[in-house]
């Protein structure tokens, strides 16, 4: 091989190394010495009484339309949240009896809308809020990716956002607890550290064998959430899914991601490889002629 | 290649058709919708299965050999009684034996009566080895209080009609008064040399005086499976105190006491305790034998490796009187306070409740009718609660009336006249987590209970929680409405500040 | 009547403004053929909806789009259908400049035009679909950079993707405005932009699959697999082969008269050609469909209704037209390989379709699923109607299917 082609080969794989670097998915290294814990709030259904206190408080700190919570027959069928209404309470028939389940962003401590966001528009902040800035192009990927289907993108309007619970991330920073935990007459929600909140799941759950189905809901699903739920029955009979999985949803994608570099580097290399082989082979065969 | 699409459609066609024969045989099983399938299950011999269980049609089969009656399939012993064991020439050495005489028996018949042009059952192996729906039907079935007072009545009190011991002396079954006991006690799960299993000295002893009894054209006992095993929807038998128990010379109360005993005796009330159950079996569940003779104070293999203390003690199983007290909890009168209250087991309180020594044993009748004053411990006044009055107006609580309510049942209750009988103790079941000495004057809900969310102790709800779950909770037991705000407290004005109130509000 | 581009020197901006002034006047004899004026009150109309979806917003009436189903046939058809059926041009790019095969050269330059075309024009309309589509630049500029995200990949790769393809289709620009030097200048960048295009091809291509990666249960399980990403990437070498067949079909009767006997007599042997990779990749892509079908043993849900529409999307809208395609090229059966390419056409659209809305969330019951309105299929059609109408353009006055100037190939490879 002459001086210029090689200098070609290693031009076109240092251009490739140099793109895989820009590339998304690798990760630098940054030592981050700050020690925070995520913040989440545990949802204890055997306390929740349906009284739709908490909705109402979410309505009245956000800024979204009051919902008249006298109205008990919203709770005939079951409900998502919406652009307005961020959190929703449902009741299901259940083998122990009436059970309401207060519905809201899960906040996973790998969030597949965030890892999804490519203008970090939904950003897992270091508290563990997952919340959205207004930097969004609107491209809804975030909806398509969220397996709890929370995400609510706002058609009607000329100015759409994406609207979901933020666990009250702006009266997190004044020092203060979510609307909802606030609001709740039966301290069905407490906020805490996540770590403090299975502690208190945990002993719940002994100290009351019975009382309680022996798992919390967030604990492992989807690689974890700040969300955790308690329950009286299994988890299936009150709207939760059980083919969640314990995988964080982000590592869905890494096979491709991780992928990427390779491809920057090999594609380029190899191709140009081929295209000087069978260039050599063709100036052979029309030198052989000669 | 002209031939392909030909080819092709052949090969389509071929496929559909197998298709289409598939479905047909399972679209076609002939079954009757009122027939009762039995799960063949005595097959433990052969381990494990290769094939679906048969689902066995009993009503079909009586139904198509009437003319042939039961010998067709059933044996006879030399008194004439007809045997349970199937097939007749049940080998049960090999796994093929087994499997042999089971197909010779069927098969072989049904191949019979084809062969005589009669209406014959299924021959091959996926007519038979299919599951079957409706075969969840079957209960087990047993003896309880209220079919053995029917025989008691239909045999005239001749006990020795039934009950028989076995005397090994002779090799014969005779009758011994008073040691009449459950056909458990000897006749287990499987058959051994020493005798039949239940199921078949059940069916053999029961179905066989049944049938007889019909041939003699008397009012006899049922012949057909789901009369004695009955249909799954039956819900739990309840218990009646009104049914006689059987009598053969029980003590009426009994003293329990061990060699080895460190604490009092335990006086035994053995005949309130009959009107709790159903067979004898719920307590003595395997012999009428003393519960000692198999659980030791160590833990014997005969015992299952249950100690005597265990036996006795043990929280959770009902066949142990601190198990079956504690289910007893549950009970709606009772789960208000209880389903929240922290175990008092061990308090001495607690045992020495039943470890009394010997005392002066009290008959039921005289017991339940005893007369009740409470006008000693009834507080005057009702309670206001009103320290959160901005969001909803003051609560009302009926004090006096709430405590009458609780002791009328707990003194109308003597399980849980003995556990209460401090009447104060009915105070713990609010006022929770404060010295018994203090129930006279408990301290006040918010003097733990802070107004607002302490993050420090998640355990411990704020006041405004404590009372919602305190309260709530108990009515929500106790099976009262709990949907309604407003029959407690009224609404004030504006329900959204709630969320408008700052700490320390 | 040959329109031809006149190649004089244009010496300064007021030379190269009267040529663009010139090139603006419409060519051929009729104005009024029966696609334009079929074709032109759509782009009209489309163009008054798209002011309107901008002013009022993505609801109702504009799209049918909800909380359930956030992404329709824009995202579902303008953009992953469109990215689909551009592959061609990496493909093609790859056997003629890579593999050095001049069989298909006659054809390079209408295939990358294409391409550069389909990027910007359905690419593009992915800013009709964008709910702040004013923020469109964000990823680009950095407010922020979302280096995780898949689709953070797959945007920057079409940008990237649109300037490799407007450096390989440059020469024909330059050839066009008579610019000698610069001619020069970027025949020398084709090679390089054609590895660049073809890396970037390969990653966008399985990215826009990859994004559903994490949409785990809404997507049926029959579609449903980690190995999505490789089957887009496949699936787009056949897509873009096919729209090149069918695209072929159509200009080469179309702009006939700026062929030389010699293209025409080729393109026969281009069709077997082309005929014969689809054949191989439709294969390998069957294969790996069937290979995902046994490793998550799901024969069970062949038979469901979902399942028959599984089989009609892969065995008759993939087996079929493959085995078309080997009957089509061994036996030079034009119009057969023709009829496969439509048929895989149609496989591709109702593959992508299936990903972001029919076979996404099959439970919803049809009530409440997404069905297109009105608005997004004109709009749809105006943005296909006027990406056709820039390339006619092109095509009247760059040489695309005419032979280059003669200053243009004297001594260059290309």
């Amino acid at each position: 091989m002459d001086r210029r082609s090689f200098l070609q080969v290693i031009g076109t794989a240092a251009t490739g190394v140099a793109g895989s670097l820009a590339a998304p998915g690798v990760s630098r290294a940054r030592s981050d010495k700050e020690e925070k814990e995520f913040y989440g709030i545990l949802v204890d259904t055997t306390r929740c009484i349906g009284c739709r206190s908490c909705e109402l408080a979410c309505a009245e700190v956000n800024g979204l339309p009051l919902p008249d919570i006298t109205d008990t027959s919203v709770l005939e069928t079951e409900r998502q949240t919406s652009e307005t209404q961020w959190t929703v309470i449902n009741a299901y028939e259940t083998d122990k009896g009436r059970v309401y389940v207060p519905k809201r962003c899960m906040h996973c401590n790998q969030a597949a809308c965030v890892s999804a966001c490519l203008v970090k528009a939904m950003e897992k902040q270091k508290s563990g809020h997952v919340t959205w800035d207004t930097n969004c192009m609107g491209c809804r990927l975030c909806m398509v990716s969220c397996p709890f289907d929370i995400p609510k993108f706002e058609y009607d309007k000329s100015l759409p956002k994406i609207q979901k619970c933020t666990m009250c991330w702006d009266r997190f920073k004044e020092g203060k607890i979510p609307g909802c935990v606030e609001a709740c007459p039966t301290e069905a929600l407490i906020f805490g550290t996540r770590r403090e909140l299975l502690e208190e799941a945990k002993r719940r759950i002994y100290q009351n064998p019975g009382t309680y189905n022996s798992h919390i809901y967030g604990e492992r699903e989807a690689g974890g959430t700040s969300h955790l739920y308690l329950s009286s029955v299994p988890f299936d009979q009150i709207g939760f899914r059980s083919d969640i999985g314990n995988t964080p949803y982000p590592e869905y994608s890494k096979g491709f991601l991780y992928a990427v570099p390779f491809v920057f580097v090999l594609w380029p290399v190899i191709m140009l490889g081929m295209n000087r082989a069978i260039e050599g082979k063709e100036k052979e065969t029309s030198e052989g002629h000669e | 290649m002209k031939k392909t699409p030909l080819v092709c459609l052949f090969i389509v066609i071929g496929v559909g058709i197998f298709v289409l024969l598939g479905a047909m045989t399972e679209l076609y099983s002939g079954v009757a919708v009122n027939d009762y399938p039995i799960v063949v299950t005595d097959v433990a011999p052969l381990n494990t299965l290769e094939e679906v269980p048969i689902s066995f049609y009993h009503d079909k089969h009586v139904r198509a050999l009437e003319e042939e009656g039961c010998e067709s399939c059933h044996g006879r012993n030399a008194e004439g009684k007809y045997l349970f064991t199937y097939p007749p020439g049940r080998d049960e050495t090999s796994r093929r034996s087994l499997m042999d005489a089971y197909h010779d028996s069927c098969i072989g018949c049904h191949d019979d009566r084809l062969a005589a042009g009669k209406k014959s059952g299924p021959v091959t192996c996926g007519e038979c080895h299919v599951p079957r729906e409706g075969t969840g039907w079957m209960q087990p079935a047993g003896m309880d209080y209220a079919v053995h007072h029917t025989h008691e009545v239909a045999m005239n009190q001749q006990c020795d009609a039934c009950h028989h011991v076995y005397n090994e002396k002779e090799d014969r079954l005779e009758y011994a008064a008073g040691e009449e006991s459950s056909c458990r006690d000897c006749h287990r799960d499987v058959t051994t040399a020493s005798g039949a299993s239940f199921r078949e000295a059940a069916h053999f002893g029961c179905v066989n005086c049944h049938m007889e009894g019909q041939q003699r054209g008397e009012k006899s006992g049922p012949i057909a499976c789901e009369a004695c095993h009955g249909k799954a929807e039956k819900g739990p038998v309840m218990v009646s105190a009104d049914i006689p128990r059987p009598d053969r010379g029980q003590p009426e109360t009994i003293l329990l006491s061990s060699d080895d005993a460190t604490m009092k005796d335990v006086s035994f009330n053995h005949a309130t305790h009959e009107l709790t159950t159903n067979t004898c079996r719920a307590c003595h569940h395997e012999t009428l034998e003393s519960c000692d003779q198999c659980h030791t104070s160590r833990g014997d293999p005969a015992g299952g490796g249950v100690t005597l203390v265990d036996a006795f003690h043990n929280k959770t199983s009902m066949r142990s009187c601190v198990g079956c007290h504690n289910s007893m909890k549950e009970d709606a009168s009772c789960a208000g306070c209880h389903h929240s209250m922290v175990d008092a087991s061990m308090s001495e309180k607690y045992c020495s409740t039943c470890h009394t020594g010997p005392v002066e044993g009290e008959t039921v009748a005289t017991y339940m009718n005893r007369p009740i004053d409470l006008s000693a411990i009834l507080p005057d006044d009702d309670i206001i609660i009103d320290v959160l009055e901005d969001q909803y107006g003051p609560s009302t609580v009926p004090h006096s009336a709430i405590i009458r309510n609780l002791l009328d049942i707990s003194k109308g209750n003597r399980l849980a006249d003995a556990f209460h009988g401090d009447d104060i103790t009915i105070c713990a079941g609010c006022h929770h987590y404060s010295p018994p000495e203090q129930a006279e004057n408990p301290p006040l809900c918010r003097s733990c209970h802070t107004i607002d969310f302490n993050p420090e102790d998640l355990g411990k709800p704020r006041l405004i929680a404590a009372y919602h779950l305190q309260c709530m909770g108990c009515h929500q037991k106790m099976g009262l409405k709990t949907d309604d705000c407003t029959s407690c407290h009224a609404a004030k004005g504006d329900v959204a500040a709630i969320a408008r109130k700052e700490p320390g509000q | 009547m040959e329109a031809r581009a006149e190649t004089k020197d244009i010496r300064n901006w007021g030379d190269f403004v009267q040529f663009i002034l010139r090139e603006l006047k419409p060519k051929g004899d009729r104005l009024l053929t029966p696609f334009n004026v079929i074709s032109a009150p759509v782009i009209v109309l489309g163009v008054v909806l798209i002011i309107y979806r901008l002013i009022h917003g993505l609801g109702s009436p504009v799209t049918n789009l909800s909380q359930d189903f956030p992404w329709g046939i824009w995202i579902g058809f303008d953009v992953m259908v469109g990215v689909a059926f551009a592959g061609g041009a990496y493909v093609l790019t790859f056997v003629v400049y890579i593999l050095k095969s001049e069989k298909y050269h006659p054809i390079i330059r209408a295939t990358v035009l294409n391409g550069l075309l389909a990027y910007v024009f359905y690419a593009g309309a992915i800013l009709l679909d964008l709910g702040r589509w004013w923020n469109i630049t964000n990823p680009i500029i950095g407010n922020k950079f979302g280096v995780n995200a898949v689709l953070f990949l797959v945007a920057w790769h079409f940008l990237l993707y649109m300037l490799a393809e407007l450096i390989e289709f440059s020469p024909a620009i330059a050839e066009w405005l008579g610019l000698r030097r610069a001619r020069k200048i970027l025949g020398a960048l084709t090679l390089g932009s054609v590895i660049f295009g073809i890396t970037l091809s390969t990653l966008h291509q399985s990215g826009l699959g990859a994004l559903l990666m994490m949409a785990k249960w809404k997507i049926h399980p029959l579609w449903y697999t980690e190995f999505i990403p490789i089957l887009f990437f496949v699936s787009s070498i056949f897509a873009g082969l096919s729209m090149v067949i069918f695209e072929g079909t159509i200009t080469h009767r179309v702009f006939s008269h700026q062929l030389d006997a010699e293209h025409s007599r080729s393109y026969d042997d281009i069709l077997v050609g082309l005929g014969k990779i689809c054949a191989v990749s439709m294969f390998a892509y069957f294969f790996l469909k069937v290979l995902v079908l046994i490793h998550n043993r799901q024969w069970s849900l062949l038979g469901t209704p979902m399942g028959y529409w599984y089989l009609t999307e892969v065995v008759g809208l993939v087996l079929i037209p493959c085995f078309m395609f080997v009957q089509g090229s061994r036996h030079r059966n034009f119009l057969l390989i023709r009829v496969a390419a439509v048929l895989t056409m149609l496989g591709i659209i109702i593959n992508r379709l299936n990903y972001v809305f029919i076979a996404y969330k099959w439970y919803v019951p049809l009530s409440d699923r997404y069905v297109p309105t009105w608005i997004e299929i004109v709009v749809t059609c105006c943005i296909i109607f006027t990406e056709i109408w820039v390339f006619r353009w092109i095509v009247n006055r760059m040489p695309v299917f005419r032979k280059p100037p003669e200053w243009a190939t004297k001594g260059f490879d290309n």
